[in-house]
């Protein structure tokens, strides 16, 4: 039994390992990539660690490019949609819980039906309305459209669904009110599936490609996606050093954020679930 | 999942995208003073029009702005009340936002940089230049001018000169025992390719081509383009005078079969990566190339190493005697009809590249992209290259280009290039025959683009 | 439950911002949409009406043929990959046997926070051929073969985007998972360890059964996310779908169509119909589900 339970563990780790490192493999080589000068990278056999290590490839991507600008930008539209996102979805999350009124399961289903909408379908009318409203070249269309969107609210959903029905009723009979209700004994509660959300958003919005690409045309504006795609196409070689610099740089804020929220990441995903 | 547009650069950005930071050039020491002090016909001087205010917006990607950037202080003194804000946008993203732009009416710019494949797009919305170029005509290279003609307007003024021609390794030439004057046709750089496959033992071929999609130096798509224009069908894949499909013409299908010749993997490595081909070319395995006129810089870009070993000579003809001479999709910078400031918008393309010091700007700050002027390029062709051992190829380019015939690209071209495309990769993979290929090319682009 | 008197109004306030946002930035869209699909649009020039015309040619266009077959096969391919290794992560992950739980999992998750852009660049760095990892030290170091084409090969075009997608988006099946798998009571694996039961027979007789809604919520996810996949395509493969178009998906044909020939009816009718056909297999895919 002991010997079946040890050989049970080193399979596991064997198998979860194995499944580690090769999802560590492309990062490790994008990762060592940025070290090397460019004719190393574009050398065979190729060099598992680098021989000539320099640091180059950040210097000269940070001293002549808008890489540093389209970080802050990115930051600041991540933050913004994090905020407004986290804060009507789970309103809305919250209604969709814990009230009983009419049309509830028809709007609720309407709401997740929207994922279903292809994104083409949307885009050229959109690209014509933000222009009808002066919203081209600014944040606006990265911020506005998406700040109640069905998987945030089928989330937070979800996540209040846990939250006992019976601290809101003493909450009402102390006279919180409806707002109140939501602001001072959910929101607390909720908190661990608050920061997922807001995880899942600052990615989403930190990766996005497609809208800054079409509204954004000032390079003051640029989000940091844009920025690196327009690194690789600026210059007449191939350059992937600067590239794989550019990568680590702008994977940096994600990786930091998710090491440090990962506890309440994971409780936010282990205390809420998906029941119901 | 959001969708994304390609983090990797088409083959035409990367050429194109060349710029300022002059990764490459093929100008050692381009002296503009120079230029300017050589005699030149007179050409009415407009008298500047009076109250001219406001703002330009002009779009670009790198390569094909700098030029406007360097032209701004000369503008603004005749017309300092005039500002003028140059969007750089990469070159994929300005096709789209120029269509976006004048479909919707919407964030219209003043002026916009497009490449003249989708002239027959966007004509609707551009503005008539006829009139206005009129009195410069003399001074453009003429194929430049008929590629930005659409129905009898001229909708664009030119920009850059594509004339292609062929590249070769002189030093690998010798050791395999050729002579590029001999190479006269097509028959006869399968010939010599076979010659090198069979001395090499495959190890070295005359020809690499991707038979993919990606950025290569000898994409197949590109080849038959320049082949078809080389056996007389001046609009690639339609007509002039009507505007009917004319890929499966005898032409068109001859024009195939040598493609299907040049992709014979004895001589030809297919399906080959850029950086495998750059690789490759490093590695003294490929013989030759074609080489539109931006293909210098990518040359020189990548392959810094090689400099002194290549030459260049006139593309074979498709039968003896033919004609040696093809030509590849130049850019064009237009004014839209609804640009809020057309009048500004076409007095600062005058100073900027209806002129011949805004076209030395321009080759200067490519580091070399041949210009449409004509007085601009004859400050090029007697200029030798290093990197071609001092070979004068902006004078063979220049002559390449005056024997181009009529060219033109028509409604819908993008699309029928993305369909002969297709059936181009089944003659290379030798599913089909040139003749079929070519029938069922024709046969999809009637029925996709609506036409005869 | 809440039942103030105000409150009437209240969840409508609060549920208020989704479906204004929604109105102008996706009703309208799809409506205005809808429309065009119904015009020969190409180029700046809005043209007629032509009824469904658009839809007629689109089924009859080989390209479009193709590129629902290959997205089929890339959801066939990647679609049991995804999800069941995901499903198998999550078990691991959770299994009591198992140390670094943390490491793991951030490890799993970590492609998640990698951008597109990034991360196509990453795995056209490892599969390069003449200098990639994977084809120079793995391939023809290791094992002495020949380089593969990983990116220009008709035939390797779907498994090779088939690794990136699996790699980039197995965190997100594996949180799907992982919630559903808190949401199983642990009584139940108490019962069934005393019953005597192996993990194998626990996993098949009662993690299984249990996971059946989450393995359905990330079907559908998974099938809605393929037809609309664009990036990852178009960065391996370029908008023409590489050679022989052999990685030509749907999203990639939208996109073309629209953007790149401007067919903007013809485009607005393919991403019509496809919406049909997603919704179609989501549907599908949900009465397979309530028939177990």
């Amino acid at each position: 039994m002991r010997y079946q339970m040890l050989a049970s563990k080193l399979i596991i780790h064997l198998i979860v390992g194995a499944g580690a490192l090769l999802m560590l493999l492309p990062l490790y080589w994008m990762v060592v990539s940025a070290f090397k000068p460019l004719p190393e990278i574009m050398t065979v056999p190729v060099t598992f660690i680098p021989v000539n290590a320099t640091l180059e490839n950040f210097k000269g991507l940070l001293t002549e490019t808008f890489f540093a600008r389209s970080m802050l930008n990115s930051t600041a539209i991540a933050l913004a949609n994090v905020v407004l996102q986290v804060f009507f979805c789970s309103l809305a999350g919250f209604a969709f819980a814990k009230y009983r009124f009419p049309g509830r399961e028809v709007l609720f289903t309407l709401v997740l039906g929207t994922v279903m909408i292809p994104q083409y379908v949307t885009l050229i009318p959109n690209y014509i309305v933000m222009g009808r409203i002066g919203w081209l070249d600014t944040w606006a269309p990265l911020i506005i459209p998406g700040i109640a969107n069905a998987f945030g609210i089928f989330w937070m959903r979800q996540y209040i669904a846990t939250v006992p029905d019976e601290l809101l009723d003493a909450a009402r009979i102390d006279g919180a009110g409806e707002f109140g209700t939501y602001w001072r004994i959910v929101v607390p509660i909720i908190k661990p599936g608050l920061v997922t959300l807001a995880l899942f958003i600052f990615s989403t919005s930190w990766n996005e490609f497609l809208l800054p690409l079409v509204y954004l045309r000032s390079k003051e504006l640029y989000t940091v996606q844009l920025t690196m795609a327009n690194i690789f196409r600026v210059q007449y070689k191939f350059n992937y050093h600067w590239a794989m610099a550019s990568a680590i740089l702008a994977t940096l804020p994600m990786g930091i954020l998710f090491a440090t929220l990962q506890k309440q990441f994971i409780s936010g995903l282990t205390l809420g679930g998906l029941k119901g | 999942m959001k969708p994304q547009k390609n983090a990797r650069l088409s083959r035409r950005d990367f050429l194109r995208l060349s710029a300022g930071a002059a990764a490459a050039t093929l100008l050692a020491s381009h002296n503009l003073e120079g230029a300017f002090a050589q005699e030149s016909t007179p050409i009415p001087t407009p008298t500047p029009i009076p109250g001219l205010s406001g703002e330009i917006v002009l779009w670009g990607w790198k390569g094909g702005i700098e030029h406007f950037q360097a032209a701004i202080p000369e503008f603004q003194k005749l017309y300092p009340n005039v500002t003028v804000r140059i969007e750089e946008m990469s070159y994929e993203d300005t096709h789209t936002n120029v269509l976006a732009a004048i479909n919707t009416g919407v964030g219209v710019p003043d002026a916009t940089n497009f490449d003249v494949n989708h002239l027959g797009e966007f004509a609707e919305g551009l503005m008539d230049l006829t009139e206005k170029l009129q009195p410069y005509l003399h001074e453009f290279i003429p194929v430049s001018v008929k590629l930005a003609t659409y129905k009898g307007k001229i909708l664009g003024v030119p920009q850059d000169s594509q004339p292609v021609g062929m590249f070769y390794r002189s030093d690998l030439f010798e050791q395999y025992g050729l002579d590029a004057e001999q190479i006269t046709t097509y028959a006869d750089l399968v010939q010599a390719g076979k010659q090198v496959a069979e001395a090499s033992k495959g190890e070295v071929k005359m020809l690499a081509m991707d038979v993919g999609s990606k950025i290569c130096m000898g994409d197949p798509h590109l080849i038959i383009d320049l082949l078809l224009v080389q056996n007389g069908l001046g609009g690639t894949y339609f007509n002039r005078e009507d505007d009917k499909v004319v890929v499966d013409t005898p032409e068109a299908i001859e024009a195939m079969e040598v493609l299907k010749q040049l992709s014979d993997p004895d001589i030809c490595f297919l399906g080959m990566s850029d950086d495998a081909a750059i690789a490759a070319y490093g590695a003294d395995k490929i013989l030759a190339t074609v080489a539109p006129a931006w293909f210098p810089l990518a040359m020189t870009g990548n392959l810094p190493q090689l400099s002194g070993k290549w030459r260049m000579m006139r593309l074979p003809a498709i039968k003896p005697g033919g004609l040696r001479a093809s030509y590849q999709i130049p850019s064009v910078t237009a004014i839209p009809k609804d640009a809020p400031n057309p009048d500004a918008a076409w007095e600062f393309l005058r100073i900027a590249q209806v002129s011949l010091e805004g076209q030395l700007r321009f080759t200067e700050a490519t580091g070399g992209v041949m210009p449409t002027w004509k007085r601009a390029v004859e400050t090029l062709v007697e200029k030798p290259i290093e990197y071609f051992g001092g070979q004068k190829i902006y004078a063979l380019y220049a002559a390449i280009a005056e024997e181009v015939p009529d060219v033109w690209f028509g409604r819908g071209w993008p699309e029928a290039r993305s369909i002969m495309r297709k059936h181009t990769e089944t003659v290379i993979r030798r599913e089909k025959s040139p003749e079929e290929a070519c029938k069922a090319a024709a046969e999809e682009m009637r029925l996709k683009l609506n036409k005869g | 439950m809440l039942s103030a008197k105000w409150p009437k109004l209240a969840p409508y306030v609060f549920i208020s911002p989704f479906f204004i946002v929604f109105l102008v930035f996706g009703a309208f869209p799809i409506a205005f949409s809808g429309a065009v699909s119904l015009i020969d649009w190409s180029g700046v020039k809005m043209g007629e009406f032509i009824g469904f015309r658009n839809y007629i040619n689109l089924i009859q266009d080989p390209d479009f043929v193709r590129a629902v077959l290959n997205t089929v096969y890339l959801l066939l391919l990647s679609g049991p990959l995804t999800i069941g290794g995901g499903l198998v992560l999550a078990v691991l992950l959770n299994s009591q046997l198992l140390r670094f739980k943390g490491l793991f999992r951030t490890i799993f998750y970590l492609p998640m926070a990698v951008s597109l852009v990034v991360s196509a660049l990453a795995f056209t760095m490892l599969l390069n051929k003449p200098f990639g990892l994977v084809n120079d030290l793995i391939i023809r170091q290791i094992f002495n073969q020949e380089p593969i084409d990983f990116l220009t090969n008709p035939t390797l075009a779907i498994p090779t985007l088939t690794l990136l997608i699996i790699w980039r988006y197995i965190g997100n099946d594996l949180v799907i998972m992982l919630a559903g798998l808190q949401s199983i009571p642990s009584d139940l694996y108490e019962a069934s360890r005393i019953d005597g039961a192996s993990p194998f027979q626990t996993f098949i007789h009662i993690t299984l059964p249990l996971m059946v809604p989450f393995i359905l919520f990330d079907a559908i996810l998974t099938t809605v996310n393929t037809f609309n996949l664009f990036a990852e395509p178009y960065i391996l493969f370029g908008t023409e779908g590489g050679a022989n178009q052999a990685g030509l998906t749907t999203g990639l044909l939208v996109f073309r169509v629209s953007f790149k020939y401007f067919k903007f009816g013809y485009g607005a009718a393919m991403a019509y119909l496809l919406g049909v056909v997603i919704f179609a297999l989501s549907l599908l895919q949900l009465r397979v589900g309530q028939k177990d």
